[in-house]
């Protein structure tokens, strides 16, 4: 859709303050457009539109990100959940269905349902690099790799 | 003609740039491939690939029994792409590319020079044939050969003259502590390191890098019935693995076409990688230092191969360790798409960074 | 139709695999029944497996291995939910393993520990005045244990295996070199090799030691393969790894470029994406393809035998279309020798169902297993936790002493995989961190950072004597979906084996005061099993090493398998496995198993002497549908 290209464009630009990771590290899982589908269609357009908007608001209105992001976002009682469990997305590879009482008072969506969004969702999760190992069965270091010391990536 | 020991030893240096050089080629049509697609097109690459690592170390080990003196960090060795591959007289582009058709039929040239490729499939080889590489591969400075199997050939009578020539003690005086053993390189599918120290190691392990692939026309087969490399692409291009019937005979011609199970193969379910990426094309900042970062572990790569050959035997497992970090940095860089030029990803560049 | 074989056996995991090798190789002709799929035999099947694994919310040990209600397997996730799950957990304590009905069984998911028994393990009774003996002594399984060594690939050195008594022929070596130790094992190492602690009166020196594995590693040139059993190449010097199997034509190909050298995926348990590690797939395609015929979704329901003689005249099995389905036809296996390799569970099952072997009232009795007493910590410094072999390296010193004669002894396994087993880290740190830490950002990816590297699990896996209590029954009420018996299993752990746990926990905290690791033993966020003793709270799982369900021994009154695992009641009916273990000790089981199945191949082989050499199969009787 023409007019997705934009609203992916925040999306990644999001994804980035919400995971610590550099856009080029986030488009290198290859995750982006279905990760971007997997939150819009487990919370909605709308919630998912003013998730984006909100974040173009803060993103320009300058002043101090962090604090801005905490409580126009992550404090916000709508948004800070899906914020939150986008962050798990890009982690762990894993859509975990919006608490009852999220649910209850912003509307339930078949597609929030706990699951591992995809075989490569789960390689390419996060966490894997934040802890400066690979996803356990997947990305293989190489033999005898384990027995040196652990190394410190530059970022 | 190979005449002296330095003859000889320029002889085995320029072989393990030319194994070194087929292996980034090889390296951007697996690693394009995405996942979930290509299952036997991905074994079948990986199968060459690793073979080709094993030439190299066959070849260095060669060129360490004379007590040559491999400098694989020195400018000009470790080749830019795209870069000449020697056909007879003629040479002939090697590009880093997707998989793709175009590919495919580079590595049949590659690993058969004699073979012709279709002309559509290989417009851009005509294109830009004209175009020089910065540096060419030294093979170039020792030919004409007119396959890379005559040159191995050439290499063996060359030992053997010197052998005649200067007694077998003579012409190996390499230290032993400088071989790589066989059980050290794992990855070797159908064949194994050999510890070089006199002339029949030395002819066995040339043949079998000759036997693997390299040229050899007599037999699709090499000594442990494995399809020589030629032969695996030609599966991959025509989509179907050889009947095993059709492995057993010999003397059969370049053109004999796999009639066995045939297995899916797809030019879809690839990244668009961009043709011959160069790090420095990339723009400054995140995807430039991305590129670096490949730059940088196939370097390291290059480095530790340099020491392993040079008696850090232990170096070499670690560098098998870097070679697949340089896959996952790699991976990065091929899903990312290229700003201004929609429907184009980035790519490795192997460039080697002192 | 109904076939005759020289031998049927029931379960292709690793002793079916084992028997259907050396039988067939030795010119006999196997009928081989799998209850459950054979959906790893093949390569695309394998992916298939290593899929369900990626997408598998829970990575339990059977998640790649899918559900099958036509052959159910137990599930990590029903332990301790009452009512659910494949066994029937009658108490006082839920039995806390798992395995998998599948072809390749459970050497799918297996860790690969190769450990040997200690001589003194098979004399527990004479030695210690607890257990029973084992009917043979260490020194007559020696050969063996090379041969189960050589068929699993075992990667160790001699010299550091050689400990409280363990000896080996001279001029031994292991077909590979040993898996290098992790960095975690030698930081651990560093502080701890050498230091002693008092056991028996006397300091004990301990050491972060390589683990035996059953993975691809470095062949050692060395190694000299035994007579007769040499590659088709000839040559017996220097291992050959076995690489991933494919049964196509092209199969040997992927041998050749897959799974060569462990390549360091960290899922040992549950699949090995490249089959670097064994599998009893490896052995199974090894087998004289002419001779073994393999028959897969075909469940053994019943042993028939002959009321007056008491032997078996055939084993009769439920053959179902698909595993969506309860449709099944009944079918009986014919053959002159017969030998149930289904597991410790199945196999007493089956028995207890064809109400045989009962003579000396043991069957389904002595269940055992490794309780695995878990304490996990986080490392001062990052130790690049998450890498590797799920295990590289454990404490053997403490595993025999005088002190069994009062509580049990403990080897203890050093993970590599953090605290995954215990809290499902990293997923659960990542929850936790984003949930109640409220973290986002450089902040959440620093902080995992620095804690995922630091972590360290240890598992102390515990004796547990037999114990005629602990058992294995079949109740007419528990039935699966083709009408065959669910277990129901009776089991707790006694004093002795509590006492071992207490010994382990005093251990564990001088480790961790030593090392400087804070301890992170958390009820709390672990889905544990939790049993309290002396008012000490211990945490623990399974190890999967189900045993002592059909007891070998040397009477009939007192056992029911002979020291050829020979059912003392069915002259040719054969039970093998871990179910005919006397007593465990501390080492993981599958290497003695195989060990005990090569020295069961050869007494099959001999009482088929005297028959005729097989000449393949010869049609023979009635088919029976229901």
């Amino acid at each position: 859709m023409a007019d997705e290209a934009p609203d992916l464009r925040t999306f990644i630009d999001l994804s980035v303050v919400l995971t610590g990771f550099s856009e080029v590290e986030l488009l290198g899982t290859g995750m982006a457009a279905l990760y971007y589908g997997t939150v819009r269609g487990a919370v909605g357009e709308g919630v998912m539109g003013d998730l984006l908007a909100t974040f173009r608001a803060v993103s320009h209105g300058g002043g101090d990100l962090e604090t801005a992001m905490r409580t126009r976002i992550l404090g916000d009682p709508r948004l800070g959940q899906v914020a939150r469990n986008l962050i798990t997305l890009w982690y762990v590879g894993n859509w975990y269905e919006m608490s009852q009482l999220w649910r209850d008072a912003y509307g339930i969506s078949p597609s929030d349902v706990t699951r591992v969004v995809s075989a490569e969702s789960y390689q390419q999760g996060l966490m894997w690099a934040a802890g400066e190992t690979h996803p356990q069965g997947a990305h293989q270091p190489g033999f005898g790799t384990w027995a040196l010391p652990p190394a410190r990536s530059s970022s | 003609m190979i005449e002296t020991l330095e003859d000889l030893e320029r002889h085995l240096e320029a072989a393990v740039q030319l194994e070194l050089s087929v292996i980034p080629p090889y390296l951007c049509a697996l690693y394009t491939l995405q996942p979930g697609a290509n299952e036997e097109v991905s074994q079948i690459i990986r199968s060459v690939v690793v073979e080709e690592m094993l030439h190299m170390i066959l070849a260095a080990n060669v060129l360490n029994a004379v007590d040559g003196r491999l400098r694989m960090t020195d400018p000009g060795f470790v080749p830019t792409y795209p870069t000449y591959l020697p056909d007879g007289n003629e040479s002939f582009l090697v590009h880093l590319l997707p998989f793709s058709p175009e590919a495919v039929e580079t590595f049949l040239k590659i690993e058969e020079p004699s073979y012709e490729p279709p002309p559509a499939a290989m417009e851009s080889l005509a294109k830009t044939a004209a175009a020089k590489p910065p540096v060419p591969l030294r093979l170039a400075e020792l030919g004409p050969y007119e396959t890379v199997g005559d040159f191995y050939k050439a290499i063996i009578k060359g030992i053997e003259h010197l052998v005649d020539k200067l007694g077998e003690r003579e012409v190996f005086q390499g230290n032993p502590e400088r071989q790589i053993p066989p059980e050290i390189y794992y990855y070797a599918g159908g064949g194994q390191p050999i510890a070089v120290h006199d002339l029949r190691s030395a002819k066995a392990a040339m043949e079998q890098i000759v036997d693997q692939g390299e040229g050899e026309t007599c037999s699709m087969y090499d000594g442990d019935g494995d399809l020589a490399h030629y032969f695996r692409f030609m599966e991959i291009k025509y989509g179907r693995r050889y009947e095993p019937g059709q492995r057993q005979g010999l003397a059969l011609s370049l053109s004999e076409v796999p009639r066995g199970e045939p297995f899916p193969v797809s030019y879809e379910a690839v990244y668009p990688m961009l043709r011959d990426p160069r790090t420095g094309d990339y723009p400054a900042g995140e995807l430039r230092q991305a590129s670096l970062a490949v730059d940088a572990a196939y370097s390291h790569l290059i480095r530790q191969l340099q020491s392993a050959f040079d008696g850090r035997k232990d170096l070499l497992l670690p560098a098998v360790g870097t070679m697949f970090e340089l896959k996952y940095k790699a991976l990065e860089l091929l899903k990312n798409p290229l700003p201004g030029q929609p429907g184009v990803n980035a790519g490795p560049a192997f460039e080697y960074v002192p | 139709m109904m076939e005759d074989y020289d031998v049927v056996i029931v379960g292709a995991g690793i002793a079916g695999a084992i028997l259907a090798k050396v039988l067939t190789q030795g010119g006999r002709s196997v009928l081989l029944l799998e209850a459950g799929t054979a959906t790893a035999m093949t390569w695309d099947g394998y992916l298939s497996n290593l899929n369900s694994f990626y997408t598998a919310l829970a990575k339990v040990p059977e998640s790649p291995y899918p559900y099958n209600p036509d052959a159910p397997q137990p599930d990590v996730l029903a332990i301790g939910i009452p009512g659910s799950g494949y066994f029937v957990q009658d108490g006082p304590v839920a039995y806390g393993s798992t395995y998998t009905r599948t072809a390749g069984g459970t050497t799918l998911h297996w860790l690969g520990t190769c450990l040997r028994m200690l001589p003194e393990d098979f004399e527990l009774r004479s030695r210690f005045g607890v257990g029973r003996d084992w009917p043979f002594a260490y020194g007559d399984l020696r050969d063996d244990y090379g041969l189960a060594e050589m068929e699993i690939g075992v990667a160790a050195e001699v010299e550091e295996q050689e400990y409280l008594g363990i000896t080996f022929p001279k001029g031994y070596v292991y077909p590979m070199h040993k898996i290098p130790q992790s960095w975690s094992d030698q930081v651990l190492g560093q502080v701890i090799d050498g230091r002693s602690v008092d056991l028996d009166g006397r300091p004990r020196e301990l050491k972060v030691r390589s683990t035996p594995q059953g993975r691809n590693s470095i062949p050692n040139a060395n190694y000299r393969y035994p007579k007769g059993r040499e590659p088709r190449d000839g040559q017996d010097r220097g291992y050959r790894p076995v690489g991933a199997v494919d049964p196509r034509p092209r199969g040997q190909d992927l041998a050749r470029d897959l799974g060569q050298r462990c390549a360091g995926n960290s899922a040992c348990v549950p699949i090995c994406p490249i089959q670097a590690k064994y599998n009893a797939l490896k052995t199974l395609v090894h087998a004289d393809g002419d001779r073994l015929t393999v028959r897969t979704q075909a469940v053994a329901s019943r042993v028939l035998a002959d009321p007056a003689g008491g032997r078996i005249l055939g084993i009769e099995y439920k053959a179902y279309e698909s595993p969506n389905s309860p449709a099944y036809t009944t079918q009986v296996a014919r053959g002159r020798v017969y030998v149930l390799a289904a597991h410790a569970v199945e196999n007493a099952k089956l028995l207890l169902a064809s109400n045989l072997a009962g003579t000396s009232g043991q069957l389904g009795r002595n269940l055992m297993d490794h309780p695995v007493l878990l304490r996990w910590g986080l490392m001062p410094e990052p130790v690049g936790s998450f890498r590797g072999p799920l295990s590289t390296s454990g404490i053997e010193d403490l595993r025999g002493g005088e002190f069994r004669a009062a509580r049990a002894a403990f080897r203890v396994e050093v993970g590599n995989d953090g605290w995954t087993w215990p809290t499902g880290s990293p997923e659960s740190e990542v929850l936790q961190a984003v949930g109640q830490g409220n973290l986002f950002g450089s902040r959440l990816r620093a902080q995992l950072r620095e804690t995922l590297s630091r972590q360290i699990r240890l598992g102390f896996l515990v004796e547990q004597l037999p114990d005629p209590a602990n058992r294995v029954t079949i109740d007419p009420q528990y039935r699966d979906a083709i009408g065959n018996f669910r277990p129901v299993i009776q089991y707790g752990l006694s004093d002795y084996t509590l006492a071992g746990m207490g010994a382990g926990t005093m251990l564990a905290e001088r480790l961790f005061q030593w090392l400087g690791m804070a301890d992170r033993t958390n009820a709390a966020q672990s889905l544990l099993s939790q049993i309290t003793w002396r008012n000490q709270l211990f945490l623990w799982g399974g190890a999967g090493h189900f045993a002592g369900t059909h007891v070998m021994g040397s009477t009939p009154a007192s056992s029911v398998v002979d020291s050829w695992q020979r059912c003392w009641d069915h002259e040719n009916l054969f039970a093998v496995g871990c179910g005919s273990f006397p007593t465990m000790g501390t080492s993981n089981p599958t290497l003695t198993l195989a060990a005990t199945t090569f020295r069961t191949a050869r007494a099959i082989l001999k009482d088929l002497e005297a028959y005729a050499p097989a000449s393949g199969s010869a049609p023979t009787g009635e088919e029976r549908r229901p």
